[in-house]
This record gives C-alpha cells, structure tokens and sequence, in this order.
C-alpha cells in the first residue's frame, strides 16, 4: 500500500485551506509592514548602526560590550598613571638617585 | 495580475513578478499590498504546518514579509516564490530553536480524544478534529525538517531542485528526506487508521 500523492496533495489542501488570514488581518499586515518600511528607510543614527554592526557580528549585548570596554579603559589608565609623573617630580627623583649612588661611592 | 476573493493569486505570469519586485524595489506601497494579498496566505499555511502553531506562523509570516520588503534589494532575478519561502523557512527554524522541547508524540487515533487541550495551537486543533484534519496531524508527527519537505513538496507542489534551493540543502538530503519523510507518514497514517481515505 503506498501513498498517493495526487490524493494526499489534495486532502492537505482541503485540510489546511480554512488556515488564512482574513480580509482586515490581511489590510492590518500590509499596512504594519508600509510602516515597517518606511521606518527602515528612515536615516539611521549612529548608534543604531552601531548596534546593527555589533549585533551582526556578536552575540554579548552592546550595553555589556561597552561597560566592560570602559572597565578595561580605566583599568588600564590606573596602570599607567603609576609611569606618569611630572617633570619636577622627575627632577627631584633624579636628584635623589644621583646622591644615593655619590653617597655609595659606587660613582 | 489578478486576484481572486481569498487572496490567492490565479494567474502570476513573470512580467506581472518582474512589476511585483520593481514597485516593492521601489517602496510603492501598492506593491506591498498586493505581496501581502498574494502570498500571505500561503505562508501562513506553509509556515503553521512547520511550527504546528498557528499564532506563532502569523507573527513568523509578519517577520518574514516584513524582511523580504526591506531586502529586496538582494533578490537576484525574478523569481520572488523561492526567495520568499527561504526566508520563511530561515525565521521558522529560528523560532523552532526558541523551543526544541516542542515535540508532538503520535497517539493512537483511538486515544487522542483523552488528550487535553493545552494552550491554542493547530495541534490542539488537530487533535480535536482528527477525523477533518489527518493529515495535518500526520505531518504534525514528522521531525521538523522531514516538515519543511513535505510542506513544500505536498502543500506548494515545489520541484525537489527548488525545495533545495529553499532550504539551502543539497539536492540528495533533500532526496533522502522526502522519501523517509512518505514512510514515516505512510506509517503514521495506516496505524492512526487514517489510510482509508487514500485508496
């Protein structure tokens, strides 16, 4: 026994049939995706296409994206301002080393 | 172009296509109603068959017209059909990977009237009306891909090269699964006691 495909086409068909939008769900539809359109085409914002840019690429939410770059901004900006003094302070430092190392005698 | 009462499309010849696809390139607001009137209802029939959902295939088919009418840019051609059933397909098995604990269990056609009705889906639908709707209920047994194929070979009477196309899977996948695919419902269909009407 095998299955008739010209008869199972049609029963699936008369099955499904009643499945459909109507006449005002179909004039709902079309006017949302005017709507929709007309608001894509819309100029985009910075953010936005930045947004498009990330979520296309990554799946870690923008906002987390960009707290955790701050995070690391400032982590690396203390790290740094360790190296970063002034130029008197700098002076004074090496002043300092130059005593030290007359007092040793080891120049 | 003309259309009948219920939207569908009686006869699309290619010129008609080719104007289709311009005035939707074009942002022509009668374009896209005249896409929604041709071809909303077939995917909505295509796409409650795939997720077995028929609230579900109405917001998918929304998405899925609403993605086509911004990239239509991209279509290559005039052949709108493929294209337009791909990217239903594509937002299909997205949803589908939203809930994979969604699977239906066949029962016995003496047993489904024990099954209670849970939330408004088709196949709580089907299962109510399993005499009106066997099909359907069949279908609604199959894996999800074995349900894209059958959708689209038995529902849209697609060649096997265009389900391919559609799916973007190769032609002998494509093949294979058709072919397990009618076993399965065959089988399905004989032990529901559904087989009669067939023959």
């Amino acid at each position: 026994m095998d299955l008739n495909d010209r008869k199972l086409k049609q029963k699936l068909k008369s099955e499904i049939g009643s499945i459909k939008f109507s006449s005002y769900q179909k004039n709902q539809l079309a006017e949302a995706l005017i709507a929709g359109q007309k608001k894509e085409n819309l100029p985009k914002r910075t953010f936005h296409l930045l947004s498009e840019f990330w979520h296309g690429t990554t799946e870690i939410p923008l906002y987390l994206g960009a707290i955790g770059l701050l995070v690391l901004i400032l982590g690396v900006r203390n790290t740094v301002d360790i190296f970063l003094i002034d130029s008197e302070s700098a002076a004074f430092l090496l002043q300092q080393t130059v005593e030290i190392i007359e007092r040793s005698g080891l120049w | 172009m003309s259309l009948t009462a219920g939207g569908s499309i009686s006869n699309l010849h290619l010129d008609s296509q080719a104007k289709l696809i311009e005035g939707l390139k074009n942002g022509d607001e009668n374009a896209v109603k005249q896409l929604v009137f041709l071809y909303s209802d077939r995917l909505l029939q295509v796409a409650t068959l795939i997720l077995k959902d028929q609230y579900l295939a109405e917001d998918v088919v929304q998405e899925s017209l609403l993605v086509a009418i911004n990239k239509i840019h991209q279509l290559r051609g005039d052949d709108l059909s493929p294209w337009l059933y791909r990217i239903l397909v594509n937002r299909c098995r997205k949803e589908q990977r939203k809930k994979p604990w969604s699977v239906v269990e066949y029962l016995p056609k003496n047993e489904l009237e024990l099954v209670p009705a849970t939330g408004v889906d088709v196949e709580r639908d089907v299962l109510e009306k399993d005499t009106d709707r066997e099909v359907m209920y069949a279908i609604a047994q199959l894996p999800a891909r074995y349900r894209e194929v059958v959708t689209l070979y038995y529902l849209e009477e697609f060649s096997l090269e265009t389900i391919a196309k559609v799916t973007q899977e190769p032609l002998g996948t494509i093949k294979s699964r058709l072919h397990r695919a009618r076993k399965r419902l065959q089988k399905i269909l004989i032990e529901g006691g559904f087989f009669d009407g067939f023959e």
